[in-house]
């Protein structure tokens, strides 16, 4: 095993272990902004919640894909952990003024 | 290459590579899902005390009570839960809670009202069907893996799809007679496009059962660090299904019959819906205390698909309404999803269709390891050294293992009830299903592509074997006197006919012994092995 | 309802469903070369398509008349997969038995 190729397989790990947890992170966080909105709109909590959470389950996998569709470029899941921290901090924020 | 062959490109890795590496736990999963359409009957096949159909005559529940407190006269009751019979489950199960956290688990026949004893055998209910959500042994990890995999089951469905260009044209196309690969890839797309609705509909339905628990593990980490941070506490609304709580007042107080409970639920009900309601399940919290509140839940409805819509909670001391819950229009559609997938309501030839698009999906996993491992085989049958012989050993044993395992799970449950002695057997069932899928896993690894044979023949004898002494050791079902009680014998009846297929399989799959000298194999190890380092010479200029 | 009745409708809206899938597979050329051997002249595409759709709709009318609506579609969607895994299996095996769907065309080869 050379060293280039046993650098390039942990590349890919790692870019593979990113992009899946973050898409994971990222629709956890999108679930929540689309039902929090949801709510805004006038939909009760739990209604607004439930349709987003079965939403969230299509979303990821179109995260996935959109992810892994050019598997060699850092460029994707970069974004995707950046959209995941950003949208998680927006949501804990605005999270307080709903719950309580 | 243009984008659109680039995207086809890298969905057909992203298919391959998510297969390989999730493909045994999805058949796992499928497999045991499948059995659990039927697993009440498989229970009362491991179980003869409860070979029996639904009466008309029920027992009051009330006396049902009284006999659980009876049971530790001298401890007080806290709480009970109690699951009405149903015409797949026609006795009365009751787990009771005391104050000295002491916990019976007791069945009642419902029309005499005699305890049905503890059950010796997990079956399918308790094996079976937990295994296909959370698997066993460690602890809640299952349910994690099983809901990863299922994501990525979902994202093998689209990526299937995108990289399978000729969906229509190649609709009903099975060229079995062609060579492996195309006749293996053709029968992963068939059970792939035909049953793609029903696959799709199954894992996304599965994942909505715990949706807002699953969507949340992110925020649940992130709260356990940052105790701030409250948004997981956002997706328990998503699972609110009217669930009501109070505490206990620690003042005594006597409790109300259950029975006009019962019948009060089932006519608001009945008004609400026009249609006969029965009740199948009862919570009662904070027993004997004034505090006491009664859940009555109509949870699967024999004649809709939706699940858990309904529930009422009474006052357990004077009786009235605290919360009457029905599902919200948009709450309507995880009901139904949630009765989609657990398929509990009383329609038996849509069971069977089950049953039927359930195996599909088995085969469409299984297909795609024969596929892959088949595409990097020549004609001789010659592999490379480690990554096709470990996929092979894998795919064996997850596939044919799989089903051995479970067909020893039968037959071991046969064999311990004609003994006398008095240990845990449903433990012993467990041990011996893990222990035979481990050496199944092993014979792979030793006997390689022969295997596949070989596994065939220990899924017919065991089948074959689970249907002689199940005659053996309980009624041959087909007497002149006797009627033939149809779910074991349809189970029977499933036995027999996979005994076949196997031993079919296995007749198919014999092939012309090939002659191998030793040094013929030593060859081609040191021609793989030379390849190998031809390989990885050429990567390091 | 009535078991027997029951079982009669589920077997019927089967067959029905069956044929339906047979008629729709028969509009692709290449199963029609496999049915009725190879290099035939005719195509059967739009009598096939118009047939087909016709007896899987039959089918459906059929689920409705002994299930509530619910679970005629849940049914008959299923059914309709189930049945078009047959087809493909009788095509693979045995095409030639598929050749009464089109009794006329069947008459002119013997």
């Amino acid at each position: 095993m050379s060293l280039t190729s046993i650098t390039a397989f942990m590349s890919m790990t790692l870019r593979v272990v990113i992009i899946t947890f973050g898409s994971y992170a990222l629709t956890d966080g999108l679930a929540a902004m689309l039902g929090l909105s949801l709510h805004r709109l006038g939909v009760p909590l739990s209604d607004a919640m439930l349709l987003s959470v079965l939403i969230a389950f299509l979303l990821f996998i179109a995260i996935i894909m959109w992810g892994f569709a050019n598997r060699n470029s850092w460029k994707r899941p970069l974004l995707i952990t950046i959209a995941a921290i950003v949208t998680k901090c927006f949501v804990s924020n605005i999270a307080h003024s709903v719950l309580s | 290459m243009n984008e659109k062959q680039q995207f086809r490109a890298s969905m057909r890795w992203l298919h391959k590579w998510i297969g390989l590496i999730l493909g045994a736990l999805l058949f796992t999963v499928f497999w045991m899902g499948t059995l659990s359409v039927f697993d009440k009957e498989i229970d009362q096949w491991m179980q003869p005390e409860i070979r029996f159909n639904l009466s008309s005559k029920q027992i009051d529940v009330d006396s049902i009570v009284e006999k659980i407190k009876a049971m530790k006269p001298d401890d007080k009751l806290s709480s009970l839960l109690i699951y009405l019979p149903s015409k797949r489950k026609p006795y009365i199960e009751v787990n009771g809670r005391f104050k000295t956290s002491k916990i019976i688990n007791e069945r009642f026949h419902p029309e005499t009202g005699e305890s049905l004893g503890k059950s010796n055998s997990r079956a399918g209910s308790g094996f079976i069907y937990p295994m296909h959500y959370r698997l066993q042994g460690i602890q809640g990890l299952g349910y994690w893996f099983i809901a990863f995999a299922t994501l990525f089951m979902m994202v093998l469905l689209v990526t299937g799809v995108v990289i399978h260009r000729k969906i229509f044209a190649d609709f009903f196309t099975f060229r079995k007679h062609k060579k492996l690969p195309r006749a293996t890839l053709d029968l992963h797309n068939i059970t792939g496009t035909i049953f793609l609705p029903f696959h799709f509909l199954i894992c996304l339905s599965g994942l909505t059962i715990f949706a807002g628990w699953y969507i949340s593990l992110t925020s649940s980490i992130t709260q356990s660090i940052n105790n701030k941070d409250r948004t997981v506490e956002l997706f328990y609304a998503a699972d609110d299904y009217g669930y009501y709580k109070r505490p206990a007042s620690e003042i005594p107080a006597e409790m109300l019959k259950l029975a006009p409970l019962i019948a009060q639920a089932e006519k608001i009900w009945a008004n609400r819906y026009g249609e006969n309601a029965s009740v199948d399940r009862i919570d009662v919290n904070h027993y004997g205390d004034k505090n006491a509140y009664i859940e009555i839940r109509r949870h699967f409805p024999s004649n809709r698909t939706e699940a858990h819509s309904d529930s009422i909670n009474f006052d357990g001391i004077n009786g009235e309404i605290l919360k009457d819950f029905v599902a919200s229009p948009i709450r309507k559609i995880r009901t139904w999803l949630e009765g989609f997938h657990q398929i509990q309501f009383d329609h038996w030839p849509i069971r069977w269709l089950y049953f039927i698009a359930g195996l599909s999906g088995c085969i469409l996993i299984a297909t795609g390891f024969v596929y892959w491992i088949s595409n990097r085989t020549d004609e001789k049958g010659h592999r490379e050294l480690l990554n096709v012989r470990l996929v092979e050993a894998l795919s064996i044993g997850s596939i044919t293992g799989c089903i051995a395992a479970t067909a020893s799970l039968f037959v071991v449950n046969r064999l311990i009830a004609m003994s006398d002695a008095n240990f845990d057997r449903s433990e012993l069932e467990i041990k011996v299903f893990f222990c035979v899928w481990l050496f199944t896993f092993v014979h792979a690894v030793i006997r390689k592509s022969s295997a596949w044979l070989d596994q065939c023949w220990l899924i017919a004898a065991l089948c074959l074997s689970a249907v002689l002494l199940n005659w053996f050791t309980t009624a041959f079902p087909f007497t002149l006197t006797s009627k033939v009680f149809w779910p074991v014998t349809g189970v029977d009846l499933v036995l027999i006919l996979s005994t076949f297929i196997a031993i079919k399989c296995a007749l198919r799959l014999k092939q012309p012994k090939q002659v191998e000298s030793k040094e013929g194999v030593n060859s081609e190890i040191n021609a793989a092995l030379i390849n190998f380092l031809d390989n990885t010479e050429k990567k390091d200029k | 309802m009535n078991l027997y009745l029951d079982a009669f409708l589920v077997i019927l809206a089967s067959i029905l469903s069956f044929l339906g899938c047979g008629y729709l597979a028969l509009a692709q050329q290449k199963h029609v070369n496999s049915v009725f051997g190879r290099g035939t002249q005719f195509t059967l595409k739009i009598p096939a398509m118009l047939r087909g759709w016709l007896l899987i709709a039959a089918s459906l009318m059929i689920c409705f008349t002994w299930n509530s609506i619910g679970f005629a579609f849940l049914f008959w969607f299923l059914l309709l997969s189930t049945t078009s895994l047959l087809i493909t299996l009788v095509l693979c095996v045995k095409p030639a038995w598929l050749r009464f769907l089109f009794m006329c065309k069947f008459k002119s080869i013997i």
